[in-house]
């Protein structure tokens, strides 16, 4: 077990960056201002979104303690954190199922294969148990508050909240395991790792669906009503027919005191437990073979022709050159592509699950827009508005510079423009903006009803809405580019232009949506005036990204 | 030619003294030698002859043109092999020499024929379809001094070379520099090993602390020690002083 602390501790500190955070308050207190700023801006950018679940659970508490199901509350906030942990889980394993150097060194120690796996499985809980213990703290804190609970509610609260990820993340891995033999057999690493985030993705949407779906029927069925409505919290074990663990846990933490709250809290640690020892006995050795010769990869056998080197040496102007470097770095970097452009598919695809469950939901929410008469009006900003944002999480801009690490001093050795290297990030960018704009436009055709002119503006102002954030975020990696790690993941989820960038472009969004509802309430007057605005913005913008980048991309040092 | 003047350089906000006003020529039609002990110096001053870093004060001219005042220009001028050679990781062989001809405007039919004997001649014209990431240190190594030398620069600035290379490839690069530096123009590179800058180099410069405590030749060096011993032995007196 010592060896498994031990390389855990290592990996813990390799991924998260711990103990240079510690070391930093000794020999660079500015840079460890920075990362508790990090910490600070993530917190508060989540406060924003949890702020909403905490306003969503005070109404439905109130709704619902009068027929005393108040308890589903914790029980939806235990699906929630298990479903997202699942997901997140998925897509974070892959991401550091290879650490850098790992099949060199780390396979070279005399550890045994669950060593391996445990340290890799504890490292990637940690996050998931903060991911776990945010969700369910605004449903534990609502109904803690509303009911008066006592100490050993919130004790019990957070302990179930430690044990949710443990269940999703063994599933995960599960999952992910025999992905990455195969992978490794293939010698496709990078493609598997792609493949399995679509995959992970798929997996979440397809639960969240089936759940909402079931949670639907049951809501039909006249014996489910009947429960229902004759127990206490009697919807709550209701949750258990779709996963059982939430039922465990949601009588562990509202009733501990009663046989039921005590033996949920049991069950739902030996669970918890029997699924880890299970993973570690029968999964290890097949993680451990998916780790050898990961670092391998396939060369192409093949010998070159004549005519296909010739064929493979184009001639092409600087600016394009740069663009398609950037492209393909970017894209053949699994954690680059899984935490940048797949971020473009991922979100539609919960969102247009989402959407199209609640759709009665949503048209009726359209209808009460419908009374200003202008509701293809704000239809179009809807969509143009989910189009920026989705253009805006992409991170391609906020991590530009960063992506480049020790590279990028290598490139400062070669005769390039600072203007045309700054226009082909940018164009990056933007190539995935106008992604972002079709795939939102296609959402508001299809579940929308939005018509083709109003797409058309969406998607124009859409583009004009995002282009800030991409430049801001260029401005941002000139100015603080992270160029020195050891894990691609430090490029762009441990950045703090990126964190700055969608949380900066949230306020951004809906600072203008606040504009426009107040300020803009007539259709015509208002596409003029925000065509108008958004683009004297970007005009100012680019001109100050010009005349900075021209002088700092030379004063760059890593 | 190179010419270095008056060239300072501080790290850490000024803390931490790189490069002390250090004053260097490189003349046309020589291999010049840079040695040093770790953490003297070779890298910053190698870095601040590319445009890699900015020097705090002083000069420095590739050809005449000042890196810093026109830097475009002057890097056109030179080809560049920094001491690590992991770059652009994600792309194929090809991909990047081809990136490497876009970025210094070489000709298809150019960069076709350069490409094509380079990679002939470093026995990697196989490898030119495979990712980079699936090269040996070695391979990577021979793949960025083909890059360097794609556009045919005057002034080749090679920082540690030969690490890496087999010795076959090693040989070849040996005789490139020769025959490079024997038709006018320059080299200037940096090695730990002294057999090659004792057999290769026209001079040698010796940095310390980031200071030059000798520019000359071998026998400059060994008239100054009086004594015959070998660069390696010269070399370990004079930086133990």
């Amino acid at each position: 077990m010592k060896k498994a602390w031990a390389l855990t501790k290592i990996y813990i500190n390799s991924l998260y960056g711990i103990s240079g955070f510690i070391n930093s308050f000794k020999t660079n207190k500015k840079s460890a201002f920075k990362t508790i700023a990090l910490i600070l801006l993530i917190l508060i950018g989540l406060l924003g979104t949890a702020s909403a679940f905490i306003i969503y659970n005070i109404q439905l508490y109130d709704i619902l303690r009068p027929i005393n199901q108040q308890g589903i509350i914790i029980s939806n906030s235990f699906i929630f954190a298990a479903m997202f942990t699942l997901i997140f889980g998925i897509v974070g394993i892959i991401a550091t199922y290879f650490v850098d150097k790992e099949g060199d060194i780390i396979l070279s120690m005399p550890l045994k294969p669950w060593n391996l796996l445990f340290a890799k499985f504890f490292t990637s809980y940690l996050y998931e148990a903060v991911l776990s213990l945010i969700i369910m703290a605004t449903g534990v804190i609502v109904y803690g508050v509303k009911s008066g609970e006592g100490l050993l509610f919130y004790i019990i609260s957070f302990i179930v909240s430690l044990l949710i990820p443990v269940i999703p993340l063994v599933v995960s891995y599960i999952v992910i395991i025999p992905l990455m033999k195969v992978a490794n057999f293939l010698k496709k690493k990078d493609v598997v790792m792609i493949i399995s985030g679509f995959i992970g993705a798929l997996f979440g949407v397809v639960i969240q669906l089936s759940f909402q779906d079931t949670m639907m029927k049951m809501n039909k069925n006249p014996e489910v009503l009947r429960e229902i409505f004759t127990f206490q919290n009697g919807m709550v074990s209701i949750a258990s027919r779709i996963y059982p663990p939430s039922t465990w846990g949601t009588y562990a933490i509202i009733d501990i005191s009663s046989t039921r709250g005590f033996t949920g809290l049991m069950l739902l640690l030996l669970t918890a437990a029997v699924a880890v020892i299970l993973l570690h006995c029968f999964m290890s050795e097949m993680y451990l073979r998916s780790l050898i010769g990961s670092t391998e990869v396939r060369k192409s056998e093949r010998k070159m022709t004549e005519k296909e080197l010739k064929m493979g040496l184009r001639r092409r102007n600087i600016l394009t050159s740069l663009l398609l470097r950037e492209i393909r770095l970017m894209n053949r970097e699994p954690i680059f592509f899984l935490n940048g452009p797949f971020v473009i598919f991922l979100i539609p695809a919960i969102l247009g699950a989402m959407l199209f469950i609640q759709r009665d939901v949503i048209a009726a929410q359209l209808g009460t827009i419908l009374r200003y008469n202008t509701s293809s009006y704000y239809s179009t900003l809807i969509v143009a508005g989910m189009g920026a944002f989705l253009g805006s999480m992409s991170s391609i801009a906020s991590s530009a510079i960063s992506r480049e690490g020790k590279a990028f001093m290598y490139l400062k050795s070669m005769p390039i423009e600072p203007v045309k290297y700054i226009n082909a990030k940018l164009l990056h960018a933007g190539i995935f903006g106008v992604m972002a704009g079709f795939i939102t436009c296609a959402i508001g055709y299809f579940l929308m009803g939005v018509t083709i002119g109003g797409l058309m503006l969406a998607f124009i102002i859409s583009q004009l809405l995002m282009l800030p954030s991409f430049i801001c975020g260029l401005l941002l990696e000139l100015t603080w580019p992270k160029l020195i790690w050891d894990n691609p993941q430090k490029a762009v989820k441990q950045n703090i232009n990126v964190v700055i960038i969608i949380f900066g472009g949230m306020i951004f969004l809906y600072g203008t949506a606040a504009a426009v509802y107040f300020l803009l309430k007539t259709p015509i007057y208002g596409y003029l005036v925000l065509t108008i605005v958004l683009a004297v913005i970007n005009v100012v913008l680019y001109a100050c990204l010009i005349s900075y980048g021209r002088k700092r991309f030379y004063e760059i040092e890593a | 030619m190179i010419e270095i003047k008056g060239v300072s350089k501080t790290y850490g906000k000024g803390k931490i003294k790189a490069l002390n006003n250090i004053n260097l020529e490189v003349r046309d039609g020589e291999i010049f030698g840079f040695l040093g002990p770790n953490g003297a110096g070779k890298t910053t001053t190698i870095k601040q002859i590319t445009g890699i870093l900015k020097p705090d004060s002083g000069t420095i001219k590739i050809n005449g043109i000042d890196i810093v005042k026109n830097p475009v220009e002057a890097k056109k001028h030179i080809g560049f092999v920094p001491d690590n050679p992991e770059i652009f990781n994600r792309l194929r062989g090809m991909e990047y020499l081809n990136f490497i001809g876009d970025v210094y405007e070489v000709p298809e039919d150019e960069r076709y024929k350069r490409i094509n004997e380079l990679s002939e001649a470093f026995e990697i014209r196989d490898a030119l379809s495979s990712s980079i990431n699936s090269y040996s240190h070695g391979m990577k190594q021979k793949l960025v001094l083909i890059g360097a030398l794609l556009h045919n620069p005057s002034v080749w600035v090679l920082d540690e070379p030969m690490v890496g290379l087999d010795p076959k490839s090693a040989f070849i690069l040996k005789e490139m520099m020769r025959k490079h530096a024997d038709s006018g123009k320059t080299v200037f590179f940096s090695t730990h090993v002294m057999e090659v800058a004792e057999r290769l180099c026209d001079r040698i410069g010796i940095i310390k602390k980031g200071e030059i405590i000798f520019v000359g030749t071998l026998d400059e060096l060994r008239h100054l020690r009086k004594d015959n011993d070998s660069l390696e032995n010269l070399f370990l007196e004079l930086i133990e002083e």
